[in-house]
């Protein structure tokens, strides 16, 4: 069953169009990387899907519900989490206030959604009064990705969760993200490495603001141009 | 030095309370609001017009006033957060739909100055008003006179300063208010609606003013200039404790405050000595200026605000 449908969509920034025609399906509980070039258009379509840039043509529909240009916020309260690549936390928040801030549409005890974060980033428990600007690069995106999942979400989009990050910690942020994903909520990713597209199950490539190819990220793997043009062989 | 050092405190208090909102608007809606003493002034007139609507309820403790004035105060707060939303939905919202830079929001909030004032004006007269009756100083040891309502504007300044912190550190909404003025997109993606956080801001930022304009009412009169005069001390306070600190405000309020009776005492003093006929009461802005030029050469960013903020 399809959480997210994205149908022709054409989008972009002022009268500058980003991403063209752009057909996308995303199944309940599934792990999907959108990869490309730099400028290809990936953060601008996962920007486009959340609502922050305008849908100028196509539809986009998530959980049985049209959701086109509806206000960010709007989009967030219907189940639906974004994680940018930059400017992903509040810096002069401490980590706990981020996680909190994540739960602003909860009105209930949200202590176990706390507790969850924990438990899939248990380095911040112990820097949970810490000014998060003042965290490392690989600790700020573990807040931004745990902000994220405040809402609880059933589908997390994360903006390229590994850039900037040390080896040790891009494997370590691969583990987590499956482990999200096996908690069952579905994920859309941009990736920026070949780790990082092997950890998805299934895989759109973007090139200049269209899919060139998608499907199963093995076959996609398998297939030579994808390998040569993006992946360096 | 100790009687202006009091002084300094009184005029500090009622300082801060104006730069608390001057930078809750500065750092949230992204402009320097030219019409925040206007506001302050609407304030001390709504509570005029609410005392006069009221029943006298005689005075309470050794002040100069009683329970009407503080329902008048919590009237006011009421009434200058309604006019100033109307501001807000009439010409600011319809700025920000537009995408209208922030100095064409602060271009546009000096223009309501005017507008305001005339219309205060028009209303109340131009004529200085009193609250009530003149009140006589305590006489404490080492020359301090210090008048009963004194006591109760720092009181009030300091119990609304710190109501206005713990909201904002520890609520939902004060979370949620300083996640956007962080980062506006990040908030939205957190399900934080922006035009409700901008209506709380100015909520806020009017009640703090209204309560401002009464309390320099009571220490001293009310006129249509009254919030004018007290602009640019709530402008240098913001700037030489940070734009969009809390804290900031509050220190910087009270180096505002504090500097201005210390120094023009000082200066006083110094030409009397002198036998230099001068009325350095006068000079206070110049003091403020002074200070906000120091402060830019040494620390642009203020005492706690952020470099690039």
């Amino acid at each position: 069953m399809n959480i997210l449908t994205v149908d022709g969509v054409t989008a972009g920034y002022g009268d500058m169009e980003v991403i063209f025609d752009i057909t996308a399906e995303i199944e309940s509980d599934d792990l999907v990387a959108v990869i490309g070039p730099n400028g290809a258009g990936k953060s601008t379509l996962l920007k486009t899907i959340v609502g922050a840039v305008p849908t100028k043509k196509g539809k986009i529909e998530f959980k049985d519900q049209e959701v086109t240009n509806w206000a960010i916020d709007k989009v967030v309260k219907r189940g639906l989490s974004w994680v940018p690549q930059d400017d992903h936390i509040f810096p002069t928040l401490t980590v706990e206030e981020n996680l909190d801030v994540g739960a602003y549409t909860y009105f209930g005890d949200y202590s176990d959604r706390i507790e969850r974060v924990w438990s899939f980033f248990p380095q911040l428990k112990s820097r949970m009064n810490q000014v998060a600007g003042d965290l490392s690069g690989g600790q700020q995106q573990m807040v931004a990705v745990g902000r994220g999942l405040m809402t609880e979400p059933d589908l997390l989009l994360l903006d390229e969760p590994t850039a900037g990050l040390a080896p040790n910690l891009i494997k370590m942020m691969h583990e987590k993200i499956g482990d999200i994903n096996e908690s069952g909520v579905t994920v859309l990713l941009v990736a920026q490495s070949l780790e990082t597209f092997r950890a998805s199950n299934r895989g759109y490539l973007l090139t200049s603001g269209e899919i060139k190819y998608s499907g199963d990220t093995d076959e996609l793997l398998d297939n030579p141009e994808v390998r040569d043009l993006y992946f360096g062989g | 030095m100790i009687g202006p050092l009091v002084n300094g405190i009184i005029l500090g208090s009622i300082i801060t309370l104006g730069a608390i909102g001057v930078t809750l608007v500065a750092d949230i809606l992204n402009f320097f609001n030219f019409a925040h003493g206007a506001i302050f002034t609407l304030g001390a007139y709504f509570t005029y017009l609410y005392l006069n609507i009221l029943p006298d309820m005689g005075s309470m403790f050794s002040l100069s006033f009683g329970g009407s004035m503080l329902i008048a105060i919590v009237l006011s707060m009421a009434s200058t957060s309604v006019v100033v939303l109307f501001f807000d939905k009439i010409i600011f919202r319809t700025l920000r739909q537009r995408d209208a830079s922030s100095l064409f929001l602060a271009l546009t909030s000096l223009g309501l100055v005017f507008v305001m004032k005339a219309t205060i004006s028009m209303i109340w007269g131009p004529q200085v008003h009193y609250y009530g009756s003149i009140q006589s100083a305590i006489k404490f040891p080492l020359g301090i006179r210090v008048k009963p309502d004194e006591f109760f504007i720092v009181a009030a300044s300091l119990i609304l300063v710190l109501v206005t912190y713990l909201f904002l550190k520890y609520t939902r909404l004060g979370k949620a208010m300083r996640a956007t003025s962080d980062n506006v997109v990040l908030a939205q993606a957190s399900g934080v609606g922006t035009e409700k956080i901008v209506t709380w801001t100015w909520i806020m930022s009017a009640s703090l003013a209204a309560l401002g304009g009464t309390l320099y009412g009571i220490e001293v009169q009310i006129r249509p200039t009254m919030g004018w005069s007290f602009l640019i001390p709530m402008f240098v306070a913001v700037i030489v404790g940070g734009v969009g600190s809390f804290g900031g405000a509050l220190v910087g309020g009270m180096i505002i405050g504090i500097s201005e009776e210390l120094i023009t005492s000082l200066l006083q003093d110094m030409f009397l000595k002198l036998n230099i006929r001068v009325v350095m009461s006068a000079y206070k802005p110049a003091i403020a200026f002074v200070l906000i030029i120091f402060v830019l050469l040494v620390r642009p960013h203020g005492i706690f605000g952020r470099k690039g903020g």
